[in-house]
């Protein structure tokens, strides 16, 4: 009863969080220093084309690719352009069953929704240097968890598909592929996290549900977002509290100060990629 | 050897440490506050509007998992890789409709609205428990076995 009563009272209420930020009012904001923290040049390539030889700057560098969503009273949203789809979602998605809200804070077990939305911004021409960007569209919505109730709060799929990445000890031996450092571990990809902090939750959550819909194996994303967030690229707190970027697993502690009173998070997922431009195209590198 | 021993030694030791790399061509200071003016005027420059997210047109979709149709009926036991103890009992039923009381895995749908918060049939999914065509329901019986109801 409880869980249901809190889930209604979040629907009723409108949290000061909802539609409040849009895409392009993000693009300023994104750290572009991580771009040229990370821009490393790889080499020269030569590629044939059309009879004659092209010669490229082979660059590897950090760049926005997607928002990352985690709240805690389903469909809502920062975004205001997700306005339209949380309420078809909701019109069309399953009976949510277990509410993030309803027993916040009370035990480390840490439970929110997420959503997954492709997000390039135009790259600043102040930026006089070869840039890896990858392609796609400005914004794009690829996942939300209330329409993926098996496998974001039952977690069925990954515990049938992947059962042995999903006992990884991050504590102990925090493995790239499968551990975000000690933030914790990817898989079993679902909402609830055993956690004390719930921005550290957050962020976790926002990366499983990034890594749920870049490669589904049977759970309901919209379209798959094509940029799979890894161990040593960047994310970028936005929302409650604008950070710089850090890389994903990062060391240092990175919750202070950065608590939600709504439990809403939102984040920039900047993909590491590697590019030469017309000869090699943009593509994400593997976990740094 | 000794003589030119030597002055490759004198050589060695008077020209640049091989790790210091000088300055060469040209530089070029990145202001990072121009860096963020920038970004700022591109915001404003975007002339196009964000349209609203058409959740609608991405979920009218067909979705077809490409698993075939079953040619009749048949009841098999198949070992598999070792399932999370949890999930013994479970099952499974891998088809375009809906079972009560089993996890529905949808195989085709006209549109994925329809079947919107559903388990989506992957090749991942169905080679894991051993399914070859739909409709089919499996039952995981044990840790490493589980029974296949197809085309029921």
């Amino acid at each position: 009863m409880k869980a249901i009563s809190a889930a209604s009272l979040g629907f009723a209420m409108f949290l000061p969080y909802e539609g409040s930020e849009s895409s392009p009012a993000l693009a300023p904001r994104v750290d572009v220093s991580a771009i040229l923290r990370s821009w490393r040049l790889k080499g020269v390539l030569v590629c044939p084309h059309h009879g004659h030889m092209r010669k490229c700057w082979w660059v590897e560098n950090a760049y926005p690719c997607g928002i990352l969503e985690v709240v805690h009273s389903p469909f809502t949203s920062h975004m205001a352009e997700a306005a339209g789809l949380l309420k078809s979602a909701q019109g069309v998605g399953p009976k949510v069953t277990s509410s993030a809200g309803a027993d916040r804070g009370q035990s480390n077990l840490q439970f929110a929704d997420a959503r997954v939305y492709t997000f390039i911004p135009p790259l600043p021409e102040a930026l006089d240097i070869p840039i890896a960007r990858p392609r796609g569209p400005f914004f794009a919505p690829h996942y939300l968890s209330e329409l993926d109730a098996w496998g974001w709060r039952a977690g069925i799929i990954d515990r049938l598909l992947q059962p042995l990445r999903s006992q990884a000890n991050c504590e102990k031996a925090p493995d790239p592929h499968n551990c975000a450092g000690r933030w914790g571990a990817y898989w079993p990809r679902v909402g609830f996290v055993v956690q004390q902090s719930e921005p550290m939750a957050a962020h976790l959550q926002a990366l499983r549900a990034g890594r749920a819909a870049s490669s589904p194996m049977g759970r309901f994303a919209i379209t798959p977002y094509p940029f799979e967030p890894r161990t040593g690229h960047f994310i970028q707190m936005m929302r409650p509290v604008p950070r710089p970027a850090i890389r994903i697993g990062h060391a240092g502690p990175i919750d202070q100060g950065a608590g939600s009173l709504h439990g809403a998070y939102l984040f920039v997922h900047l993909g590491i990629f590697e590019e030469c431009r017309r000869c090699l195209p943009p593509r994400l590198v593997e976990v740094r | 050897m000794k003589p030119a021993g030597s002055a490759l030694a004198a050589l060695l030791l008077f020209q640049q440490a091989p790790c210091e790399h000088p300055t060469r061509g040209e530089t070029r200071a990145v202001d990072l506050d121009a860096v963020a003016r920038a970004y700022r005027d591109v915001a404003k420059k975007l002339s196009f509007e964000v349209g609203r997210a058409r959740i609608d047109e991405a979920l009218a979709q067909p979705f077809a998992s490409g698993l075939p149709a079953c040619r009749g009926r048949a009841r098999r036991v198949e070992r598999v890789e070792e399932v999370p103890a949890e999930l013994v009992g479970t099952s499974l039923h891998f088809g375009p409709r809906a079972r009560d009381g089993v996890v529905h895995v949808v195989t085709e749908a006209k549109s994925l609205r329809d079947v919107a918060g559903a388990v989506l049939a992957s090749p991942e999914l169905a080679s894991r428990l051993g399914v070859r065509c739909a409709p089919s329901t499996v039952r995981v019986r044990g840790a490493k076995e589980v029974e296949l109801d197809e085309g029921d």
